[in-house]
């Protein structure tokens, strides 16, 4: 495991996308979408870093894969949260906002 | 809803999948989506794709990455799916077993014998055969004997080992070794010592290291330059001397001259034979006629080059011992070395005898496997439903055999963990029973190897008695459930079962066989006419320093006063001192020719045993003498020389003719012409096994000698004048050690020792096989009648008597018994002749053991048949036809 910062990350994107899964089933195409819809367009999630993340909340038992039939009717892999992955989001929920009550005060003073 | 515990390797087995086709597909799903988006845009297709590629980075590590992490992923479920399968079997072993305690404690306990037996006896084969020797080198260390004719273990003379030490092309080295007690004097009261008189590189060969001083120079050991000093060993350093700092530079009177101590071997050294207390220069020799070429006194000890074999060390000095027979034919002729490699020198007598026992556990081991398999064989026909349930429900041919094996494999790991428990008791037992103690130089225990000799039997053995019952009950089928009867799966499995008690009881009569040769063996032993009467006899032995007895006279002196002295002790009735007391371990050899007969052609004479006694020797040994007269107080070292020869020697020598009065040379050296006084019986001298030989008496006084043993008579228990023989000793000479105090009993004990332990641990595992085929008839015969419980009640509904019933059930059973007898009968002739050197005075086919053992099996066989039918005859038909 490398230092705090990284971490940080991984857990941004990991919540960010345990939240997107919490509201039903999605592949990764629609978890993407939805991402940069919801935060008009603000966060661009990288491939190159979405699908490894799957991959790795997958071995850690956070969501479960399987494969289905898209929108337009072609084979896609559907990724759904599990209750190991839902105790997941809620901690690193947890953690956010403790961070953001902490750093707030200091850089956003009222 | 998917259903819980379906994960993704399960899917892609079933859709075939590899994970890096599901990767490849999930991201080209992605790119193609994101093309999608951007031709919606008004991009083309080309430049739609393009810029999707270009977004989505590197796709090649991404690939990669996930693939990497997918991999792992789905081993990890697999070994998940594959040991929660696996505890859920053992789960439902567990329960299967608790289940039925009665089954599963038999079960365990026939394993837990036959494993803990087998792990027991591998401990010692294992100590003996298997552990190297802890010598540098060791396979390629020997001991050289003297050998002639059918003689091989014979001493060799110095300047003989001289000669091959110059002249071969095949040894390192070859030191020169003779074990021989010592008489330590100047403490409290005399000792002897263990001694062992050898050259410098003896010690050497055998790694040895000293802990203080140093160890021998080979000028110190030289001839010419030898040193009166001394080595002691590290145990007698602690017991004798209290572990005293000062012992380097000590000195000891050993055979009563003073050696100074040069050093103590190191503590983790460990001599070949006996625990040698002290190491002497070959120089410091008792006797000066240890070096002459025509006295043979010493033994080789070498080291073959690397790799030259045993053969060509034999061949290189028997080339040389060729060489010296025409160079000195007077002391050499006919005279050869045989090369022993150590390995066989110190385990070579007891090999065999492990062997056996080894192969009866092992045999029982099979036995018990039979059994358990057939106690399965009798569960799994009453689980069949279950079977045919669960076959029913979805479960493969594959996954039921899992099943049942992970059955067998538990109960054969609790009867393994059981019978390594108690094996750690019988290694203890065994450690200590076994007479002379075992010949290992590591510890006889559960070390690394035979606790894996013991998993591994363990495991075998749970699959052998796990596999045949598992294949059957697998058979089972939809069928097999739908007709609710047992019956019908029944036709085969009844006839593995007679089968496997067939075999039981073939294996047993091969054992019991076995046991009944070994048991014949001592009894003939036993039986063998020593020549001489052991009840009541005291044996011990003395050797005078040759230092402080320098003439004859003074030798004669003490040896007639002693005797004198020991013939007073109130309790003694007869007494007298001999050189070498029969089935001592000591003995002597010479040629001789009988006068007026030519030299043979060959140059080799006729051989005989040879010994020296005092008058009253033969009286006091109860040794018949047949012809002539004893020694007296008159044949003394001026008088005329005189002998007495045994039956057998007259026989050769003088064939039809009383050899009263005939001459005989006794071949020296010196050569001594003597007149045969006497004829007496033969006697056992070195083994009870040993056959008729010739043998030789001349009295004590003319021959003379530092050595000599003490027998004597007694009213009541020998041993208990052990303390008033060695008074009579002592009130001679004060310093006079004393030593070897046994009764003739403890030696006839001790020569069929190895005979008596075998035997007692062969009838024992026999026996346990006996016990184990009984509950295993018991057990199929049961069986066999609860199954047929229906067909009995009706035929006595029909008006059967009680007897018939019996005679059908008896009669099921004596066939199973016939064949098995053939079958026996014959693997044991097979297995006889395996163990037909360790038999004595009973043939490897022998009759009264092939006829009793099959009709003690039968008898045992039958009874174990009877018990099961007596109950089936007593069955209400009222209740029998109900059943079911």
């Amino acid at each position: 495991m490398s230092g705090p910062p990284k971490d940080r990350l991984h857990g941004t994107l990991d919540a960010l996308i345990l939240k997107t899964l919490s509201w039903g089933p999605r592949h990764g195409y629609a978890i993407c979408r939805w991402l940069r819809d919801t935060s008009d367009e603000a966060i661009q999630v990288e491939e190159g870093s979405l699908y490894p993340a799957l991959y790795r909340m997958e071995r850690q038992g956070w969501v479960e894969a399987e494969w289905g039939t898209s929108e337009l009717g072609r084979k896609a892999r559907f990724y759904q949260l599990t209750p190991r992955g839902r105790k997941q989001l809620a901690a690193e929920t947890e953690r956010f906002a403790q961070f953001v009550a902490a750093v707030s005060p200091i850089l956003l003073p009222r | 809803m998917r259903p819980l515990g379906v994960g993704r390797p399960l899917k892609s087995r079933i859709w075939g999948d590899s994970v890096s086709d599901q990767v490849d597909a999930e991201l080209d799903f992605h790119l193609e989506m994101l093309t999608r988006e951007l031709m919606e845009r008004g991009l083309s297709r080309e430049s739609a794709r393009a810029e999707a590629l270009l977004r989505f980075g590197d796709l090649t590590a991404v690939n990669a990455a996930c693939r990497k992490i997918g991999l792992e992923t789905e081993r990890e479920m697999r070994r998940t799916e594959y040991l929660s399968a696996l505890r859920q079997d053992a789960a439902y072993a567990l329960r299967q077993l608790r289940k039925a305690p009665g089954f599963t404690a038999v079960a365990v306990l026939t394993l837990a014998l036959a494993i803990g037996a087998n792990t027991a006896i591998f401990s010692a084969v294992s100590a003996v055969l298997l552990s190297p020797l802890p010598f540098p080198a060791a396979d390629r260390l020997t001991v050289i004997w003297g050998a002639q004719g059918d003689q091989r273990q014979l001493l060799v003379s110095v300047p003989d080992i001289k000669e091959w030490r110059a002249r071969n092309h095949t040894f390192e080295d070859i030191a020169i070794v003779r074990s021989q007690s010592v008489n330590l004097t100047g403490g409290e009261r005399p000792d002897r010592l263990l001694g062992s008189f050898i050259t410098a590189d003896a010690l050497r060969l055998l790694g040895a290291r000293a802990s203080r001083g140093r160890l021998f120079t080979d000028e110190e050991t030289a001839e010419g330059t030898g040193q009166a000093v001394a080595v002691i060993s590290n145990g007698m350093w602690q017991t004798r001397f209290g572990g005293d700092s000062g012992i380097v530079g000590r000195t000891l009177i050993l055979n009563g001259r003073p050696h100074v101590v040069i050093g103590v071997t190191a503590r983790e050294f460990r001599d070949l034979y006996d625990p040698t207390e002290v190491w002497l220069p070959i120089t410091s020799a008792p006797n000066p006629n240890w070096f002459t070429r025509d006295n043979p006194s010493v033994w080789g000890l070498g080291r073959l080059k690397p790799g030259v074999t045993l053969d060509q060390g034999q061949r290189d000095l028997s080339a040389i011992m060729g060489q010296l027979a025409t160079e000195y034919p007077r002391s050499n002729a006919g005279f050869d070395a045989r090369v022993q490699s150590m390995k066989e020198n110190l385990v070579g007598l007891v090999r065999p005898y492990l062997l056996i026992l080894f192969g009866f556990v092992g045999v029982v081991l099979f036995i018990a496997c039979a059994n358990v398999a057939n106690l399965l064989l009798a569960r799994s026909a009453s689980r069949q439903r279950e079977m045919s349930l669960r076959a029913a429900l979805g479960a493969g041919r594959g996954r039921l055999v899992r099943q049942l094996l992970t059955e067998s494999l538990i109960l054969s790991a609790i009867g393994g963990i059981a019978g390594i428990i108690l094996a750690r008791w019988a290694i203890q037992w065994l450690v200590a029973a076994v007479p002379g103690g075992l010949p290992a130089f590591g510890e006889v225990g559960l070390d690394r190897r035979v606790l894996l000799f013991s998993t591994a039997i363990t495991v075998m053995t749970g699959l052998l008695f796990g596999a045949v019952p598992a294949l059957y009950a697998a058979r089972a089928n939809l069928s097999d459930s739908l007709s609710l009867r047992t019956e019908g799966a029944m036709g085969g499995r009844g006839d593995i079962r007679n089968a496997f008690v067939a075999v039981q009881l073939a294996l047993c009569i091969v054992l019991l066989v076995g046991a009944g040769l070994l048991t014949r063996t001592l009894a003939a032993l036993q039986r063998v006419d020593l020549g001489f009467n052991p009840d009541r006899l005291l044996t011990a032995e003395l050797r005078l320093p040759a230092v402080k007895y320098t003439t004859p006279e003074q030798i004669h002196q003490f040896m007639d006063q002693m005797i004198a002295n020991v013939r007073a002790i109130p309790g003694v009735r007869s007494a007298a001192l001999l050189n070498a007391v029969p089935l001592s371990g000591n003995w002597g050899r010479t040629n001789y020719l009988p006068a007026g007969q030519p030299e043979p052609a060959s140059g080799i004479l006729p051989s005989t045993q040879i010994n020296s006694v005092s008058e009253g020797f033969f009286r006091t040994m109860e040794i018949p003498l047949l012809q002539g007269r004893d020694f007296a107080a008159t044949d003394r070292r001026e008088s005329e020389p005189v002998t007495i020869v045994n039956q057998e020697l007259a026989r050769q020598a003088w064939p039809n003719q009383s050899p009263i009065g005939k001459r005989i040379k006794i071949i020296g050296p010196p050569d001594v012409w003597a007149t045969v006084v006497g004829v007496v019986g033969n006697l056992k001298q070195f083994t009870i096994g040993e056959p008729v030989t010739a043998q030789l008496y001349q009295p004590k006084a003319q021959v003379g000698g530092i050595f000599s043993s003490v027998a004597m008579r007694t009213e009541g228990d020998p041993m208990a004048l052990a303390d008033q023989l060695r008074g009579a000793i002592w009130s001679v000479d004060r310093d006079q050690p004393v030593w070897k105090i046994r009764s003739m009993q403890s030696l006839v004990e001790r020569d069929v020792a190895p005979q008596h332990f075998t035997m007692t641990l062969a009838i024992g595992f026999a026996l346990l096989a006996l016990l184990l085929a009984a509950v295993g008839v018991y057990g199929v015969m049961s069986y066999a009648v609860a199954q047929r419980t229906r067909e009995i009640g009706i035929r006595m509904a029909l008006g059967a008597f009680q007897r018939q019933v019996v005679g059908l059930v008896v009669g099921r059973g004596l066939r199973i018994i016939a064949v098995a007898t053939v079958l026996g009968v014959a693997a044991a002739l097979a297995g006889a002749r395996l163990m037909r050197n360790q038999l004595f005075g009973v043939s490897a086919n022998d009759l009264l053991t092939f006829v009793t053992v099959p009709v003690i099996l039968a008898i045992v066989a039958t009874l174990a048949c009877y018990l099961p039918a007596r109950r089936a005859s007593r069955v209400d038909p009222l209740v029998a036809l109900r059943s079911e």
